[in-house]
């Protein structure tokens, strides 16, 4: 046997040479090869073989398609793709609509996705930005209240970081109509260089340079001034925790800021005003109510983090107390990664945006799986147009291209529908779930890639049932083609409702416990009466000190049932954590406990108990202000040594704990109950009651609102603003409440679209047993039987997707519900609804189709051929 | 029919199929190139400049000869014809009459 070149390298040429050429080049390789293995020998000889072979291929002689003539055959191609549409047009009508929800769905959630990930996105630097945060190395807790030595600190060590502090102030301004601004900020001169905001007048880089100037927003403008023209003009503000009025002057009017920024302002003045006005602002390191923003150029992040711990050790020496550290976060995860920040309110969350676009690409996997589906039964009624195909020529290549063009053509129509309705209907969905999606984020790139995506959709979900098709034998024998049913039977269908029957479940059960959770949440027992609790926040210090007289006023009103004050607003955000030592506590390090400032009425006007002790005393100021009243959770530190009447210290200074109350929820569900000390303060303080809480009696609401707003102007000329308990802490679950509503959507949608798809397919399963459901049906069976027949194999698939998808369910929820501080037990009920809302919804789709059959007289189906 | 322009490669494998008198096919088109020129080249590029002059007219092609050391396939020979001819002719006068003009000086 001579030396042969390589099979594999000769299988190439065949491969990639048509057979005009291949004589040719074959002949000629071969006798190369022979020369070679006479001079070279034939390892090399074999060698350079595979190296010509593999360069041999040619444009002139690569295979044709044989005869296949593009072009020509698309136009044909998109003619009987329309007039097959047009005559089975129940059948298209299910599959484009299963496709068009399901393309709908995904848009939609691509939209939210986006929309979400292009907060704070607006800015020029966002990629250098950073905010500063506290950090505790301790336990890892982190926040962005910040003190100014934090800002001044860094920019001292790191002279090339740019600073911009920032810090909530509310205020009045204007003096004839006052207007109570809450958004109002002290701000760094440089906050326009870090942060790009449109201006409609004033120079961004100087106009917070000097003291009193002003910065407004187009609308607030328009508010004080009735026009955005207000460059120069001046008007009063007066500061309500500074207690001093300032006479400012507008030096810029910026456009109204847009949604998708989490820096949201209406007015900014000078941070100088606000040195001016607090004293201890730049001493205290303690003083922690601004917002630091730095921008570190993009090659010394590293400096800048390498350098903090050695900054602190210089800055604080020995004395630095071990809870005291900082930490950065990239501007742009603000939005999204801030939920393990203390008193975070931004309603972006990562985790949940996972979660969707996970939802988004099981409903795009369903919608296509149930296309495929669809497509492959439709086939069916398509075998003699095929076989008269082949019949007349056609090769496996045209039979496949006809069916991918057709369902690339399916998808295009699908998705233009889809986004007419997604763009038609995103006012109503936003009004529905609460959300203010725009299409502003989206770009022409992202038409671009959804076009290619959609095309390679099409060409994908064809090739299985252009593959069944192709398949088919020739009409030569037409016995074997009339019986040829295209991918009946096999796994793949099976495979595919098995997968839409899992999704289904699966986001059944979890749009179920989402929502069970949220209700949960919403109607906790927070362990006080929150209902018919009026809210009145009191924010001007002048009026702080006159807040018993207040009290007494509104006690006398009709139809009020009780009136207290407090320091902390219900949900409070508990921002005034103190120290907490007592004798023979052992410790060195003193416990943190929260402090709320109260006045005797608090505990009997929200409804909580003493447990042990008793409440303060009415009219012994000096006793109440040696005194104080834990909850049970702060019982809790003092353990077995803790004695009605014993002694405490709070920030070192000795107090007599006079009882205990019941541990309440006065902080929103997110996280657990905090220990607590309730005392009595002076007005003046800050934590000194600045907030009254009215229960009134809700028959005669308004009329109660207007008594309380007439003794609210005896005091004061500031506007009167007010809200109820219970309503603030529905509010504070907002975000749940869209996670809510948004997974039982996209939920619906899921099983819509697997329902849809379920009709088409026991339509054509129906057609196809047309005369077997007529011969049994004459033979006497009943409708119950018949059922049984045409759903035995939808039930067994059910039933396996069943056993996979509760088990991962019940996992998936137990892992998200773990997020919750106070979370539902999962109940295997929730699991039973699932399943039972499935199979009662499969079974109503067969009874269905059934009994359209049976209205027909089985005789005419039967003689109908 | 495209240009007839006869590119710097195709007139050689054209001069090539020539000179070989009815004896050229892709083999021996290569090695007489390699011969007078010193150029190597792969069959393969000879077999697409060839395909080439074909589709401009240049040459016609017919097949042949099998025999056992080509594993029993038959050749296909390339026989240049008036066409051809004409255009070898012409890029060698065009050739020549520039040459003329060369000035004597440049050595």
């Amino acid at each position: 046997m001579p030396v042969q070149p390589p099979k594999w390298a000769m299988k190439f040429l065949e491969w990639t040479c048509s057979s005009t050429f291949l004589d040719e080049l074959e002949g000629d390789l071969l006798e190369l090869f022979d020369r070679d293995l006479e001079r070279v020998g034939p390892e090399k000889a074999r060698r350079r073989f595979v190296q010509k072979a593999l360069l041999s291929p040619r444009w002139h002689r690569l295979p044709k398609l044989s005869n296949y003539h593009p072009v020509i055959m698309y136009k044909s191609h998109f003619k009987v793709a329309i007039r097959h549409a047009v005559r089975h047009r129940s059948s298209t009508f299910i599959q484009a609509l299963g496709l068009m929800l399901g393309l709908t769905a995904v848009f939609f959630i691509a939209l939210y996705v986006k929309y979400e990930f292009s907060y704070d996105h607006m800015h020029e630097k966002g990629g250098q930005l950073y905010r500063v945060l506290r950090y505790n190395p301790l336990d890892g807790a982190r926040g962005h209240a910040t003190s100014s030595l934090h800002g001044a600190t860094l920019k001292e060590e790191f002279p090339f970081i740019n600073l911009c502090r920032y810090g909530s102030d509310p205020v009045k301004m204007g003096e004839v109509k006052p207007l109570l601004v809450e958004d109002f900020y002290w701000a760094d001169s440089s906050f326009f260089e870090l942060f790009s905001f449109d201006f409609i007048a004033g120079d961004p880089s100087s106009c917070l340079d000097k003291v009193n100037s002003l910065v407004i927003t187009a609308s607030l403008s328009r508010q004080l001034f009735g026009t955005t023209n207000s460059l120069g003009k001046t008007i009063p503000v007066k500061v309500y925790d500074g207690n001093q009025e300032f006479l400012m002057e507008v030096k810029g009017v910026v456009k109204d800021l847009p949604k998708q920024s989490h820096i949201q302002f209406s007015a900014l003045g000078p941070m100088e005003n606000a040195e001016t006005l607090y004293n201890r602002l730049l001493k205290q390191w303690g003083f922690s109510w601004l917002r630091t923003y730095i921008e570190i150029p993009d090659d010394r992040l590293a400096e800048v983090e390498d350098g903090i711990p050695r900054m602190i050790d210089r800055v604080m020496g020995d004395d630095r107390p071990a809870s005291f550290g900082i930490d950065l976060q990239a501007f742009r995860d603000v939005y999204l990664r801030s939920q393990d920040i203390a008193a975070s309110t931004f309603k972006g969350n990562i985790r949940n945006l996972k979660i969707f676009a996970a939802i988004g690409l099981l409903i795009l996997l369903i919608s296509l799986l149930n296309y495929v589906n669809l497509a492959t039964a439709r086939a069916v009624t398509r075998v003699k147009e095929v076989g008269v195909r082949k019949t007349l020529g056609a090769l496996p290549m045209g039979i496949m291209g006809q069916f991918i063009v057709e369902s690339v053509l399916f998808t295009l129509v699908g998705a233009i529908a889809a986004v007419c309705l997604v763009v038609s209907g995103l006012p109503y969905i936003n009004n529905l779930l609460g959300l203010d999606l725009s299409l502003e984020v989206v770009t022409i790139w992202d038409g671009l890639f959804l076009l290619v995506s959609l095309v390679l959709l099409g060409i994908i979900t064809g090739i299985l049932p252009a593959l069944a098709m192709a398949k088919l034998p020739t009409l030569g024998d037409t016995q074997a083609a009339l019986n040829f049913q295209p991918g009946q039977g096999s796994w793949t269908r099976k495979a595919f409702i098995g997968i839409q029957y899992f999704v289904s479940l699966g986001l059944l059960v979890g749009a179920f416990a989402v929502y069970k959770q949220y209700q949960y949440l919403k109607n906790f027992d927070l362990g006080f009466d929150s209902s018919q609790l009026v809210h009145i926040p009191v924010d001007d210090r002048d009026m702080q000190q006159k807040l018993d007289l207040i009290k007494e006023q509104i006690k006398g009103l009709p139809g009020v049932q009780g009136v207290a004050t407090t320091g902390e607003d219900l949900p409070s955000e508990l921002n005034n954590t103190w120290d907490l030592n007592w004798n023979g506590s052992g410790r060195e390090n003193p416990l943190p406990i929260d402090i709320v400032g109260v006045d005797q009425d608090y505990f009997e006007l929200i409804g909580i108990n003493f447990t042990d002790g008793h409440n303060f005393r009415a009219g012994y100021a000096l006793d109440s202000a040696r005194t104080v009243v834990f909850n049970e959770e702060a019982k809790k530190y003092l353990g077995d040594q803790y004695q009605q009447g014993q002694e405490v210290f709070i920030n070192g200074r000795n107090r007599k704990l006079i009882g205990v109350v019941e541990n309440h929820h006065n902080i929103t569900l997110h996280s657990k109950v905090l220990p607590i000390a309730y005392m009595i303060f002076a007005p003046g303080f800050r934590v000194s009651a600045d907030n009254l809480l009215v229960k009134v009696n809700t028959d005669q609401l308004s009329s109660q609102l207007g008594q309380l707003e007439n003794v609210w102007k005896e005091f004061s000329g500031d506007p009167f603003t007010y809200n109820f308990v219970d309503e603030a802490f529905a509010e504070a679950y907002e975000a749940e409440e869209r996670f809510s509503s948004l997974v039982g959507f996209f939920t619906l949608i899921a099983i819509a679209i697997s329902i849809v798809g379920l009709f088409g397919l026991v339509s054509f399963t129906v057609q196809r047993k047309l005369k077997e459901i007529s011969i049994r049906r004459i033979l006497g069976a009943t409708e119950l039987q018949l059922t049984q027949l045409l759903g035995k194999d939808f039930f067994v698939v059910f039933f396996i997707a069943l056993i996979f998808a509760l088990p991962m369910a019940w996992y998936l929820i137990g892992q998200w519900l773990d997020n919750f501080a106070y979370s539902i037990k999962l109940n295997p009920l929730v699991l039973m609804y699932a399943v039972m809302i499935c199979l009662v919804l499969s079974a109503a789709v067969i009874v269905y189709h059934l009994h359209r059959t049976t209205k027909i007289n089985p005789s005419t189906i039967l003689s109908s051929e | 029919m495209k240009g007839t322009h006869l590119g710097e490669f195709e007139e050689l494998v054209l001069l090539t199929v020539g000179i070989l008198n009815g004896n050229a096919y892709g083999i021996t088109v290569m090695d007489e190139i390699e011969t007078h020129t010193g150029r190597t080249s792969s069959v393969s590029t000879i077999h697409a400049t060839l395909h080439r002059l074909e589709k401009k007219g240049f040459i016609e092609s017919f097949t042949g000869g099998a025999s056992a050391t080509r594993g029993g396939r038959s050749k296909r020979f390339y026989k240049i014809n008036q066409a051809g001819q004409r255009a070898l002719e012409k890029v060698r006068e065009q050739r020549e009459s520039m040459w003329k003009l060369m000035p004597k000086t440049s050595i």
